[in-house]
């Protein structure tokens, strides 16, 4: 009987987590900086100056601007490749969404100014369309891309300068860091309590032999700190493993002998409320194995994102 | 003791496991309607834009009356309908609004083409910068139709999925958002072909 409902358990959360993401997406080269020439049109000289130029607007304004030319489009227009590659970057900071993207497709002959939700009335699509008509088109037939785009970059700074601060992002530090107190304090009281269920329980585990109980406890665990990063479902069921095994090894292994003999011993004269284990100091961090945000080789752009504002153009 | 133990266990799992779900049910519902809402947004935005461009255009093209009214005729069939919620789940108003907006698409872009016969027009300032900021709305209005969908797609696996489609009608979500799709004909529309390639 309980092992069929071991068996619709597992159905039952395999089926609710069974669908793969097909969503296709284009190969967008990797984010190594400001500028990610993959096209190999700008020389390194200017590249260098125009790198420390928008780094530079990055630090006393907060807002950036990437500069990316692709060897191909991959059969997408300009805009749906920019709107893409700026969503997957992250162009701007999350909250102001202030990121331009300058994107050159030399192959196919076409330009495309992107410009993030922040900054939309700073650089407005007739000032994007302007220096793509005035500034980069005649530039890139003349087949001079390097002064080119450095002339454009400067117009883009000028256009998104004092658009931002740097000082009015520190406000918004300043709360992050209370609520990451805040978190602490919570995540130190749920970890006090779990600590006092979590030894008591490990105690009752050791003297069975079923992994019931052990996967159970895992679940919960694995659910409840996955619950903080979202994808509690998988956590769950990686924490359902690890406890089960947790629970497999505390009555069956030999190394856990002594303490199976402790919990034996307490169950004779049982008190009632907590007791101290001797083991799993380490175990709440098992479930917590789901999340973990990669960042580029700079550091990223900070995940700013645009609504197809800007302008488009050809040569 | 251990009854009780895996008894609770097994309750506390299954309560979460509801109220987990019901809650990304309710994300990804305001999902929607936030995609929605940036999508009429964008419409409303194109809606406005009009009335300064047929000003700016008829001084110079008055010629093109039939395409005027043409325009003028889909823009007032656009601001009849009122967007309530019930739009995303029934397929029949959906649709009304999307042949509507449709119609106003293709009005804009006859009138585009129209207009590309009288030089002096395109070399007006003003005019230029209304087509710049009307390609603009277009691409937004694409871009946030684009993520309306991709958010749609998203609640309507939840919602035929299986564990989804009982919470679905046992809490009276609504079974099904409806996607954008092409307007018909939308093929040959024609294209707009100022500065914006493809």
């Amino acid at each position: 009987m309980r092992r069929i409902w071991y068996v619709v358990c597992l159905v039952f959360f395999g089926l609710s987590v069974w669908w793969v993401d097909l969503s296709a997406a284009p190969n967008y080269p990797t984010v190594t900086g400001f500028v990610v020439d993959q096209a190999q049109i700008i020389d390194t000289n200017t590249e260098a100056r125009i790198t420390a130029r928008l780094e530079t607007l990055e630090a006393t304004s907060t807002s950036e601007i990437a500069v990316a030319t692709v060897s191909s489009l991959e059969g997408y227009t300009i805009e749906e490749y920019s709107t893409g590659l700026f969503s997957y970057w992250g162009i701007g900071k999350a909250k102001q969404d202030n990121g331009v993207l300058l994107l050159i497709a030399p192959n196919e002959r076409e330009v495309r100014i992107e410009v993030g939700y922040g900054l939309e009335g700073a650089l407005t699509d007739l000032e994007s369309s302007q220096i793509i008509d005035s500034i980069l088109i005649p530039a890139f037939r003349a087949e001079k891309y390097s002064a080119g785009i450095e002339e454009a970059v400067n117009a883009l700074i000028q256009a998104v300068e004092g658009e931002y601060s740097a000082s009015s992002s520190t406000y918004s530090d300043e709360s992050n860091v209370v609520g990451w107190i805040m978190g602490i304090i919570i995540v130190l009281v749920l970890l006090f309590f779990a600590w006092a269920i979590f030894s008591a329980a490990l105690m009752e585990f050791s003297r069975s032999k079923s992994v019931l109980g052990g996967s159970i406890l895992g679940a919960l665990i694995g659910s409840f700190v996955g619950g903080l990063t979202g994808s509690w479902i998988y956590a769950g069921i990686f924490g359902a493993i690890i406890g089960g095994l947790v629970d497999w090894a505390i009555s069956h292994l030999s190394i856990f002998k002594r303490f199976r003999q402790k919990a034996e011993e307490e169950a004779k004269n049982r008190p009632t409320g907590p007791r101290k284990g001797g083991f799993g100091g380490s175990s709440t961090k098992w479930g917590g194995g789901s999340s973990g945000k990669s960042s580029g080789g700079f550091g990223g752009f900070g995940g700013g994102r645009s609504g197809g504002g800007g302008a488009s153009g050809r040569w | 003791m251990k009854g009780l133990l895996v008894g609770g266990g097994i309750l506390l799992v299954i309560v979460m496991w509801l109220v987990g779900t019901y809650n990304s049910f309710v994300t990804l519902n305001e999902d929607v309607s936030t995609a929605w809402a940036q999508v009429e947004n964008q419409y409303q935005r194109r809606y406005d834009l009009i009335p300064n461009l047929v000003s700016t255009v008829q001084g110079i093209a008055n010629q093109e009356q039939a395409v005027f009214q043409g325009v003028a005729e889909a823009r007032a069939k656009v601001g009849q309908i009122t967007v309530t919620p019930e739009v995303l789940s029934n397929p029949q108003l959906f649709q009304q609004f999307q042949q509507a907006q449709g119609e106003l698409s293709s009005a804009l872009s006859r009138l585009l083409v129209a207009v590309e016969a009288y030089p002096t027009l395109r070399s007006n300032e003003n005019f230029m910068a209304l087509q710049t900021q009307l390609e603009g709305t277009e691409n937004r209005i694409s871009t946030e139709r684009m993520r309306y969908n991709e958010v749609v797609r998203a609640y309507n696996i939840r919602a035929k999925a299986i564990p989804g489609v009982f919470f679905v009608s046992i809490f009276g979500f609504d079974k099904e958002r409806q996607l954008f799709e092409a307007a018909q004909g939308a093929e040959s529309a024609p294209k707009v072909e100022f500065n914006i390639g493809s």
